[in-house]
């Protein structure tokens, strides 16, 4: 990439994190209602919420208190829980390593299993395995992640009784029941996202596979599965990239449904509980934390697609 | 095919990757019917709305708030599909947790089409300065995972039907806006457009009688695969306790409700899920079968 196009991408990303933290200060300062009493929860007292007024500022100018604000959360500060009196950042700090563990394993986990299934279902379009594939796939895209988490306890959990419904030890603690505890959220987790990249890989296995340059290597005495292999992953790892904005999306909010679901301490759960406390702060300093993951993640993934596809990578650099 | 939330420039390209159905004779075969897999979605989504519009004034759905049973029947004549963990007829509140989705649903959707398509097809017409900002805007509402940005917003602001239709709504905007640019840039330049302007049609009348006929189809496909993906959302909250506050019945509420009986009374877990699966996959399906069918006719 060339200097300028690096330069242009970075004034894109600062102008996109100031909106963010305008739309993550706004939420709080929009809210009908006293701010001061919400922040506090029902049942403060008039001192204390006046204090929290005097704290908060309210009778300065929003832009000002919005100043204050964002130099806060720049410095690492982004307010105090009213339930633990717990600085918001160490509440983060201590949730995010699960909530990224469950969405890195179930990430792979879905690769791994839609990489030879959507091959395999491109080899013979129209057959059986395809068909079954192309069904099954539809069925799990319209399966909600909250309903096949509920499913998947009802029948491992409840039923058979193989797996535990809730709760997981730390890895530290118990390396086998951390296993265990992981296996029913990640396959909530990956079912949807496996789905998706199957079909993705069937759709594009079968484009390569119409190509002449594929005729070419059949008559080579290329096996099918070498031609699958070297020809397909790449493009299809292309378009696999090019999704992460609509995956990862999709695996947030998926992590805030399989941590409620399951009880596991992640930032999803975070976020739910503090909005069910008010604890209005903590949720804040989650949205702003969780929106910057995002966006980095887009961009990141946007740069490995320029550096996969030889098409935009020259382009740029001629 | 679906994409739970999220942003659908890449729902029509990735998620059907294969537009190759298009010239197979299979669906050259279809001709201008439907097809027995669309009717039977479009018979579930009619007889799922006239079941929720009717509601109490049909025998078998009563209050679906009133206890009228011992908890966790299983189905009897008295109660087709058993009762729940407080003695509500499960059915009853199956059906009126419909009342919830569907208007969400259509409500979100009309706010994704209508300002989508606005945005759309100002950008894609205008160009330009429009354009970038308008991009610009879509950038910043996409920076943020859709379910974060809808319990965020509702937690903020409140639960009503109307907020909630409004931000799941807005969520759609983005892919809506793009699809309805790509197709009005593509349009743009076809030669009947040329024409109408060589010929001096005004820009208004341009828009409107040349470009909106040609875009809005491809735009209603999309509001399909949209609404099944804010049906998702809308479970998702509900499934959280952050959509619509009880007693009001809705799929999540019900999912959710559920997990405490699950050893005795599976039903009450099962005749939600399986309500709000077929929704879902009815909706992606006519999806499907709508966008191919635009293919097929392009």
């Amino acid at each position: 990439m060339t200097l300028a196009s690096v330069m242009r991408r970075a004034a894109r990303l600062l102008l996109v994190l100031g909106a963010i933290s305008i739309v993550t200060f706004g939420l709080l300062a929009v809210m009908p209602g006293d701010p001061a009493l919400a922040l506090l929860g029902p049942g403060a007292t008039d001192a204390a919420v006046a204090e929290v007024r005097a704290s908060l500022g309210l009778d300065r100018p929003l832009i000002v208190r919005y100043g204050d604000w964002l130099l806060s959360a720049l410095g690492g500060d982004l307010g105090t829980s009213y339930q633990t009196g717990q600085p918001v950042v160490t509440s983060l700090a201590d949730r995010f390593p699960l909530s990224i563990e469950l969405v890195l394993v179930s990430q792979i986990v879905a690769l791994a299993v839609a990489v030879p299934v959507g091959l395999w279902s491109a080899r013979r379009p129209g057959g059986i395995v395809d068909r079954i594939c192309s069904v099954g796939g539809l069925g799990l895209l319209s399966l909600p992640m909250f309903a096949l988490g509920s499913l998947l306890v009802y029948v491992f959990a409840v039923t058979l009784k193989w797996l535990p419904a809730t709760g997981i030890p730390s890895f530290g603690d118990d390396p086998l029941g951390h296993v265990q505890g992981l296996i029913l959220p990640v396959l909530s987790l990956a079912g949807w996202q496996f789905a998706m990249y199957a079909q993705i890989l069937r759709g594009e296995a079968r484009t390569v596979l119409a190509e002449d340059y594929i005729e070419t290597a059949v008559l080579k005495g290329l096996p099918t599965r070498a031609i699958l292999l070297r020809h397909t992953l790449k493009p299809a790892s292309l378009s696999l990239a090019s999704l992460v904005p609509i995956t990862t999306g999709e695996l947030i909010g998926g992590a805030v449904v399989v941590e409620t679901l399951y009880a596991l301490p992640g930032v999803g759960r975070l976020m739910v509980d503090a909005i069910a406390a008010r604890d209005l702060l903590v949720l804040q300093g989650a949205v702003l934390a969780v929106a910057v993951v995002f966006v980095m993640l887009n961009l990141f993934a946007d740069v490995v697609v320029r550096w996969l596809d030889p098409r935009i990578r020259s382009h740029h650099a001629g | 095919m679906p994409v739970e939330q999220g942003t659908p420039s890449a729902a029509t390209t990735v998620t059907s990757p294969d537009p190759a159905p298009a010239g197979t004779p299979a669906r050259r075969g279809a001709g201008r019917g439907l097809g027995p897999g669309a009717l039977v979605a479009l018979g579930w989504l009619a007889g799922l709305s006239v079941l929720a519009l009717l509601g109490d004034a049909l025998p078998f759905i009563g209050d679906p708030s009133r206890m009228t049973s011992l908890p966790y029947e299983p189905p009897s004549s008295a109660h087709p599909l058993g009762t729940d963990e407080i003695g509500r007829d499960v059915l009853s509140r199956v059906v009126y947790a419909a009342r919830v989705s569907l208007p969400i649903a259509a409500g979100a959707v009309a706010v994704a089409m209508l300002v989508g398509g606005i945005i759309g097809l100002l950008t894609g017409f205008l160009r330009g300065t429009v354009d970038e900002v308008g991009q610009w805007l879509l950038d910043v509402l996409v920076s943020f995972p859709p379910l974060i940005l809808a319990m965020a917003v509702t937690a903020f602001l409140g639960r009503s039907p109307v907020i909630l239709a409004v931000i799941l709504g807005l969520l759609f905007v983005p892919p809506a806006a793009r699809l309805v640019r790509t197709h009005t840039m593509a349009t743009s330049t076809r030669e009947y457009v040329v024409a109408a302007r060589v010929l001096g049609a005004s820009r208004i009348r341009i828009v409107f009688r040349e470009i909106v006929p040609a875009v809005v189809p491809h735009l209603l496909a999309y509001a399909v695969l949209a609404a099944s993906a804010v049906i998702v959302i809308e479970g998702a909250l509900s499934f959280l306790g952050l959509s619509i506050p009880p007693p009001t019945p809705t799929w999540g509420g019900m999912i959710t409700a559920a997990r405490d009986g699950l050893a005795e009374a599976p039903h009450v877990l099962l005749v939600p899920v399986a309500v709000l699966f077929a929704t879902v996959l009815a909706l992606n399906g006519l999806a499907d079968t709508l966008r191919s069918r635009l293919v097929e006719t392009r």
